[in-house]
């Protein structure tokens, strides 16, 4: 599907979003929608509410005002459990220092979304054997994330990501960690990812070359979102 | 919400491989968790060991019996016996006669070098063993109670053997313990004099499903008679119903309708009495025993708590991650709760094993107290049943669910990953950073004191408001003692200001204490208190007995059976012996002391007699009333009563005080008593009434002699004395007035032996849970470590602040600790000793042993903290 066709189909519908943390107004009332398949990168200074934007996304924080409406579901109106329930199936989240649980294997830290989500271990295993090929990860399997190094990890992380076929994979500076070379490389593997499952993402970085995967850029400035010219003209980048 | 891995899922994938990526805590956690455990179990099985070795010991002997007659004081005299069969009639009841007695082997006695309550004491039992013989309707065809010689002779062959020179039959292990067949002669102190006895056969291992005890051996009663020259008197009548099954609870009650009477010197006693009555006189001893062992447990529990909590720590940014892959609140406390219940039921088998082990130790110990303390004639056997062992389960996991709630609360505030890199940290229970739970704790704990004791089945009085104001105080103090850390902060910041600023961080971090450092100091501090308070009480203690000892112990010369191991022990010296050693030349003075156990509302107590008209001029009792006026101790008083001394025990185990009159059972029947004063005395919490001993010969129709204290001729040596006498009476033991009291010192450390071992386990649980504590705190501040070191400091230096901050959380433990201990020695000494055994006991402060142990913990701490502070060092920020 052709991301003209996918815009057609809205996944992520974000009206008016504030926040704020005691006295200080970080989210001033931010709109914008993600489509179906659509990567879009979050840009601004430090402190100007990227990854409290992300947070609100995953459900993780609360927003003050607004609404944010993920695959028709208001975030807003549901409980914690059920908060918890839509990231088990439908975010995905990548982050900047891995996260990777340190007592699980490589093929286990992959495969337990799906075992929260109650998949079959026959499935599981069917299903991480595709992830850890597509993620180029096979032959470090049944190791531990210590042993890994940077950019394994984040190729995990990736992986363990789209375990269960999530619509929205956020991504918190994903390659922040990395060096350039392996940076480029975990890039071009979400891009490739996101293309194949057509997830739609949302990724902040402080990295301007990181934004060539992307639709669109979004630049957060002082909790307001900056003009669309740039928004513009990696769209158009893009479609041409 | 459905999904998740399943619990053992989880287990392995979590809970199982942390413990293999930190093994030595891991096993530190268990091996705190195990020893409270293993000291509650080895407690339990060595107390009922200790209790159902006389339920043994009466099942072996006797058989099944359906109840015996015994005597409301002294002995049962033989018209008993007609009385009984009169009574019975027609009835299918057999009255069995027994005399019983008991006997110190000569080579247990050689062995111990003839020190007091160590021999192991023998039952001798006199049964009329040809009636016994044919009388044994339960028995499977073909047993017999006795093997050896009589077996299969011919009636009147056997009853001729009878009356020939006395013999014994001894138990299989104590044949082979002494080396011994039948045929062969063995060496016995029976009472004041020496006996060689002929072993006429071994007993069945085997009998009524009980192993017969090593410490039973029994004779034909007439020889025993002889022996002991005593032919009118039987120790009670067992009752033996003829039918093919047991007398019912029914039948019993009948039985004892039909037994009953006024003016009777006897009274029926159900087939459960002495075992029960065993029991309940050894409550309040055995339960004072389980409470001390929880200790260990309660310490555990905090300290349990606070290293749960560092799991949580460690595990925070998992936590996170799990959170924002979807885990629920009520998956991560499913999680939670699964791995404090693998960490229960690991954590309490080790203990059901480390307890078995620790059982064997202290069984002895346990057994060897009650043994003198109480009442002789058990032998003891650990026995496990499946209710120890889910017991120890029960206590194990309950003990790590209750000490995983405030890690389960900080766990289920941990949030996802994307929160968590912001820099929180985990909350703690801000409830104990606030002193008023506290103080109310602490408030109503005193009010409890206030609380009348428990009475129990027997008599025993159990102290339960004391016990709850106990642990109210210990759980109260836990809040209040967080708040030395601030000032404790503030002093440490000038001192290191000014000696050492390098260690300013580690202060600085005392000062701002979390919750952890206040779980740590809890541990200590419940620790602390307890040994504290114990230490208080067994000093004072220790210090009363002295001064009642050099009060009441004033005479050259002690005296007593050489048998005599313990109060319940049957070895007197005879009138003819005693009046002997009273007339010598050497002699200016002699108080003859008898003691005989009464049944006074059902329970058991002693009337003693003694010469009390060497009241004051030679003997100085410690009076706790006096008695008002002169009292002529010798002669009734115009009410027609004989005047008494109560000892402390007795007045407040019967509510009696001066000028209170009492119904004392004697073999003349109830005399009328008045109490005219009341004396301190440490020897035994069963209560004792005190008559001149002319009264007490009198109501007895004997003039045997407990003991026998004599005041010396100035001028003579009394340890020439004892070692010639010795020679000329040799079945009696002669002390001088200093080895009595080492004697009676030595019965006192043995009693606390336990407490002390008790105590060095819950400051060894503290020291360990230190340890634990200070992995926790350190690995929280990792972050902060590293800065430390990239400002400059050394490892060395680095490991100096962990180690200031491991000492400051030994001061506040073990100074709050100490506090609270003279509020718990006093709740000890003056309401649970007071409600438990009615003793009343003089304030004395240790100091030395209080400033030994307080160093040496301090000491302790600062090594443990060192320690852990430089593996730590080396390891986070390698």
């Amino acid at each position: 599907m052709s991301l003209q066709n996918q815009k057609s189909q809205t996944l992520l519908d974000v009206r008016g979003l504030r926040k704020i943390f005691g006295e200080t107004v970080v989210l001033r009332g931010l709109d914008f929608t993600v489509a179906k398949g659509e990567r879009i990168a979050l840009m601004g200074p430090s402190g100007s509410g990227k990854s409290t934007v992300l947070n609100c996304l995953g459900g993780i924080e609360k927003p003050d005002q607004g609404e944010i409406l993920l695959s028709g579901n208001n975030l807003a109106t549901l409980s914690a459990d059920e908060l918890a329930g839509l990231r088990r199936r439908t975010i995905g989240t990548v982050f900047q220092f891995f996260h990777l649980l340190p007592t699980l294997t490589v093929k286990e830290n992959i495969g337990f979304p799906m075992e929260l989500a109650g998949w079959s271990q026959e499935k599981i295993r069917e299903r991480v054997g595709e992830l850890l090929e597509e993620v180029q990860i096979g032959h470090r399997a049944g190791a531990y994330p210590e042993t890994l190094s940077g950019g394994e990890q984040q190729r995990v992380a990736v992986a363990r990501a789209l375990a269960v076929g999530p619509p929205l994979l956020l991504a918190d500076e994903p390659t922040g960690n990395l060096d350039r070379k392996t940076g480029d490389a975990v890039l071009n593997l979400m891009e490739q990812l996101s293309e194949k499952h057509a997830v739609a993402m949302v990724m902040v970085t402080h990295d301007e070359r990181s934004t060539r995967i992307c639709h669109r850029i979004l630049r957060l400035e002082d909790g307001v979102l900056a003009g669309p010219p740039e928004e513009e003209r990696k769209e158009e980048e893009t479609a041409g | 919400m459905k999904g998740g891995p399943g619990l053992v899922r989880q287990w392995t994938l979590f809970t199982l491989r942390h413990w293999r990526r930190t093994p030595w805590q891991t096993l530190l956690l268990l091996f705190i968790l195990a020893l409270g455990v293993a000291t509650y179990l080895s407690i339990r099985l060595a107390n009922r060991a200790a209790v159902e070795s006389f339920g043994d010991f009466a099942v072996a002997v006797r058989g099944q019996v359906d109840g015996s007659i015994e005597p409301l004081s002294g002995n049962l005299p033989l018209e008993a016996l007609r009385e009984v069969r009169q009574k019975l009639g027609p009835k299918a009841v057999h009255a069995i006669p027994i005399l019983e007695t008991t006997a110190v082997a000569q080579r247990d006695l050689d062995a111990v070098e003839g020190q007091f309550g160590r021999a192991p004491t023998m039952r001798l039992l006199g049964l009329d063993l040809l009636g016994i013989q044919n009388l044994n309707p339960r028995a499977p065809d073909g047993e017999r109670i006795l093997s050896g010689p009589g077996e299969g002779e011919e009636e009147g062959v056997f009853r001729e053997r009878l009356r020939g020179a006395p013999e014994v039959f001894i138990s299989g292990a104590l044949a082979r313990r002494l080396d011994k067949n039948p045929g062969s002669e063995i060496s016995l102190l029976i009472r004041d004099q020496h006996h060689d006895l002929r072993i006429a056969g071994i007993l069945p291992e085997q009998r009524a499903e009980v192993s017969a005890p090593e410490n039973v051996m029994v004779m034909d009663i007439s020889g025993l008679m002889r022996l002991l020259g005593q032919k009118e008197f039987l120790s009670r009548i067992d009752l033996v119903w003829q039918g093919a099954e047991h007398l019912t609870l029914q039948g019993q009650e009948r039985l004892a309708g039909v037994l009953s009477g006024d003016d009777l010197a006897w009274v029926y006693r159900p087939p459960e009495f002495r075992e029960n009555e065993t029991a309940s006189m050894t409550a309040a001893f055995r339960l004072n025993l389980t409470i001390l062992s929880l200790i260990a447990l309660l310490t555990g529990i905090f300290l349990i708590s606070q290293a749960l909590d560092a799991v949580v720590v460690r595990r925070r940014l998992e936590i996170g991650i799990l959170r924002s892959l979807g885990m629920t609140d009520g998956d991560l406390r499913k999680m939670w709760l699964g791995e404090i219940l693998l960490l229960g039921l690991v954590g309490s088998a080790l203990g059901v094993l480390l307890g078995g082990l620790l059982a064997q130790l202290t069984v002895g110990a346990v057994g060897q107290t009650i043994n003198t303390l109480y009442q002789g004639g058990g032998t003891y056997r650990v026995q496990w049943t499946g209710a120890d062992i889910l017991s120890g389960f029960l206590l194990g996991v309950g003990a790590s669910l209750v000490a995983g709630l405030i890690p389960l609360r900080d766990a289920l505030r941990t949030p996802a990953a994307q929160v968590l890199m912001q820099g929180n940290k985990a909350p703690g229970l801000a409830l104990l950073r606030r002193p008023w739970p506290g103080l109310l704790m602490v408030g109503v704990g005193y009010l409890l004191t206030f609380f009348p004791p428990l009475v129990l089945d027997g008599g025993a009085r159990f102290p339960a408001g004391g016990y709850l104001t106990a642990f109210l105080w210990l759980i109260g103090g836990t809040f209040l003692i967080g708040t030395l850390f601030p000032p404790l902060g503030r002093w440490g910041r000038d001192l290191v200001t000014r000696w050492k600023p390098v260690l300013r961080p580690g202060v600085s971090r005392l000062h701002r204490a979390t919750t952890r450092h206040r779980l740590a100091a809890a541990g200590l501090f419940i620790a602390v208190s307890m040994a504290g308070g114990m230490t208080l009480l067994v000093g004072s203690f220790e210090h009363t007995v002295e001064r009642w000892l050099e009060h009441r112990f004033r005479a050259d010369l002690y005296i007593n059976a050489l048998g005599a191991q313990g109060p319940e022990s049957d070895h007197f010296i005879s009138s003819e012996r005693w009046r002997s050693l009273a007339n010598r030349p050497e002699v200016v003075a002699a108080d003859p002391f008898r003691s005989v156990r009464i049944q006074i509302e059902g329970t058991t107590t002693f009337l003693t007699s003694s010469d009390l008209t060497l009241l004051d001029e030679w003997q100085t009792p410690l009076w706790i009333e006096r008695p008002r006026g002169e009292v002529d101790w010798l002669k009734r008083t115009p009410e027609g009563l004989v005047p008494a001394i109560s000892n402390e025990a007795f007045a407040e185990r019967f509510r009696v005080g001066v000028g209170d009159v009492l119904e004392v059972p004697s073999q003349e029947g109830q005399q009328s008593v008045v109490i005219k004063g009341i004396q301190a005395e440490y020897g035994n919490e069963q209560g004792a009434l005190l008559v001149d001993r002319r009264w007490l010969s009198q109501w007895l129709g004997e003039e045997n002699l407990t003991n026998l204290t004599l005041f010396l001729r100035e001028g003579e040596d009394p340890e020439l004395l004892a070692e010639k006498w010795s020679g000329e009476f040799p079945g009696l033991a002669f002390r001088s007035n200093e080895a009595l009291r080492e004697t009676a010192k030595g019965i006192f450390r043995q009693t606390f032996g336990i407490t002390h071992a008790l105590k060095f386990i819950a400051l060894l649980v503290a020291l360990l849970g230190l340890a634990l504590t200070l992995v926790a705190i350190f690995r929280e501040a990792v972050q902060e470590l590293k800065i430390l070191r990239n400002l400059g400091l050394t490892s060395g230096e680095i490991a100096s602040n962990a180690a200031i901050e491991g000492t400051g959380i030994t001061i506040v433990g073990l100074s709050g600790g100490l506090l609270f201990s003279f509020g718990l020695g006093w709740l000890l000494i003056e309401v649970i000793n007071k409600q438990s055994f009615g003793w009343t006991l003089l304030w004395a402060v240790p100091v030395g042993e209080i400033a030994l142990f307080s160093a040496g913990l301090l000491l302790a701490g600062m090594v443990v903290s060192l320690g852990t502070g430089l593996v730590l060092v080396r390891k986070l920020l390698k």
